[in-house]
């Protein structure tokens, strides 16, 4: 079935809004009074809007009953990290994950990278995610990202780009042949793609690109990355087209967006006007 | 008569008994420091700023303190005008001299009211390790001046109707240059 991008971003909005509304906890897997307590003052602390004082309340006296409910130490330190209280948020997290390394400190290295662009950081998180985890470091927090992806792209932000190769290989060649497409990320082969660019292999990004329009192709992203690389390539006739597509899509909405931050390789539309203007010079 | 209190006999077992005993009370101690006390009161909403009039400008108001949305509530300017904001803020910041330990985060969280006004200013510093940390003034002061003195927000628009929002926005500092923005 070919989506639709309205259906692609429904589709993420439901999958972040299911990562972030985090889901209920069953409390009858508990033996002991405070768990109970804190795990039923937990789920109540869901009825109340995100940050609130009532939510924050429900949450404090879940961690005041049972310091050791991981979930909670979690729950009430991500308004910090959306509302850019990073202290607070790391204060709160930190104890998340020394309680439970699975699977929180997963999800603090991806807040990292997200959120803070602390590619060192997330990586040292992620790494050492990856080996408590036996291998299988799953996915992102919003579920844009396999976690694979998200340190390849740390790594490449850091400039180690075989690194960054490796784990885009783990990421998205391994994913393929184990459990198929439908698995590969929504936007992998893009940031592959850029990656192999900055690398200056322009086959090897072009061929990367043309597996993105393969498995989706309505963003703009992926035509501004063509033209650049044709550009680089002294095909200056081909980029101007690429690069006008990729306006015509950033107008009329089809490019990577999120609520939260800039995502890895969004293009605004200044970026393609300045790309033509510079091609138009050469 | 003046009482004498013998002296404890020094033996190594004693003294080895000593040596414990400060060390569990330290142990202790610190487990007690590190116990969680709780929050005694949390604002209305996480993040939310009061007026300060040490610090606001009195002028600035807020159309309606009951509803001040996040920026990731709705559509926000921001997000929208990113690029031009990066710009805006790179190409007017200057690095100072002695910047090797001038490293981290510095977060500007600040309103933009229904008319498009920004107030309210607050900043946090924290060090690469997230830890709190004081910038030299000439970068944290000149963030804020830069900050206060952008032009051109917008408001919140949700349903056609026009909201007070918060914002933030995060420099990662390296040695004393604008590494990147946030969010």
């Amino acid at each position: 079935m070919h989506l639709t991008l309205k259906k692609c971003v429904l589709l993420l909005v439901l999958l972040t809004g299911m990562q972030w509304c985090r889901s209920q906890i069953n409390c009858r897997v508990f033996t002991d009074s405070s768990h109970i307590k804190a795990c039923l003052l937990y789920n109540a602390s869901d009825s109340f809007f995100q940050g609130s004082r009532k939510a924050q309340q429900y949450l404090d006296s879940a961690i005041r009953i049972c310091p050791d409910f991981a979930e909670a130490w979690r729950e009430i330190s991500v308004p910090y990290l959306k509302r850019g209280d990073f202290f607070t948020w790391r204060a709160y997290m930190d104890r998340a994950v020394a309680l439970k390394p699975y699977p929180f400190l997963g999800v603090r290295g991806w807040c990292r990278f997200k959120f803070l662009r602390d590619y060192e950081g997330a990586l040292i998180d992620l790494q050492k995610f990856d080996t408590i985890s036996g291998f299988h470091p799953a996915y992102s927090g919003d579920g844009n990202y396999h976690l694979y992806v998200v340190m390849a792209l740390c790594e490449r932000e850091l400039g180690n780009y075989p690194q960054a190769l490796h784990y885009f290989s783990l990421g998205i060649d391994s994913i393929l042949s184990q459990q198929g497409q439908s698995w590969v990320g929504f936007s992998d082969y893009l940031h592959r793609a850029v990656t192999k660019m900055r690398m200056k292999d322009y086959e090897g990004a072009l061929s990367d690109l043309d597996n993105q329009i393969k498995k989706y192709d309505n963003f703009a992203e992926i035509y501004y990355y063509i033209g650049l690389i044709h550009g680089l390539m002294h095909r200056e006739k081909e980029a101007l087209t690429d690069l006008e597509k990729a306006k015509t899509l950033v107008n009329s909405g089809h490019h990577l967006s999120d609520i939260y931050c800039e995502l890895p390789d969004e293009v605004f539309i200044t970026d393609i006007e300045e790309a033509i203007s510079r091609i138009k010079k050469l | 008569m003046a009482l004498c209190r013998t002296p404890l006999k020094q033996t190594p077992i004693t003294a080895w008994l000593l040596v414990l005993i400060v060390i569990c009370n330290n142990i202790s101690a610190q487990t007690k420091a590190e116990r969680y006390k709780g929050v005694d009161s949390f604002p209305s909403n996480t993040g939310d700023i009061a007026f300060n009039t040490a610090l606001d400008d009195p002028s600035f108001t807020v159309c309606n303190p009951q509803i001040v949305l996040q920026y990731y509530n709705t559509t926000s300017y921001y997000k929208q005008h990113k690029r031009e904001i990066e710009h805006y803020f790179k190409s007017h910041y200057q690095p100072g001299t002695e910047t090797a330990d001038q490293s981290g985060y510095v977060t500007i969280r600040f309103i933009i009211n229904c008319s498009g006004q920004t107030g309210r200013f607050r900043m946090y510093e924290l060090d690469t390790g997230y830890k709190p940390f004081t910038f030299h003034s000439a970068i944290s002061d000149q963030l804020m001046k830069l900050a206060k003195n952008l032009q051109g927000w917008q408001p919140a628009v949700y349903k056609g109707k026009t909201y007070d929002s918060y914002q933030y926005i995060t420099f990662t500092l390296k040695k004393g240059l604008i590494e990147c923005i946030s969010p």
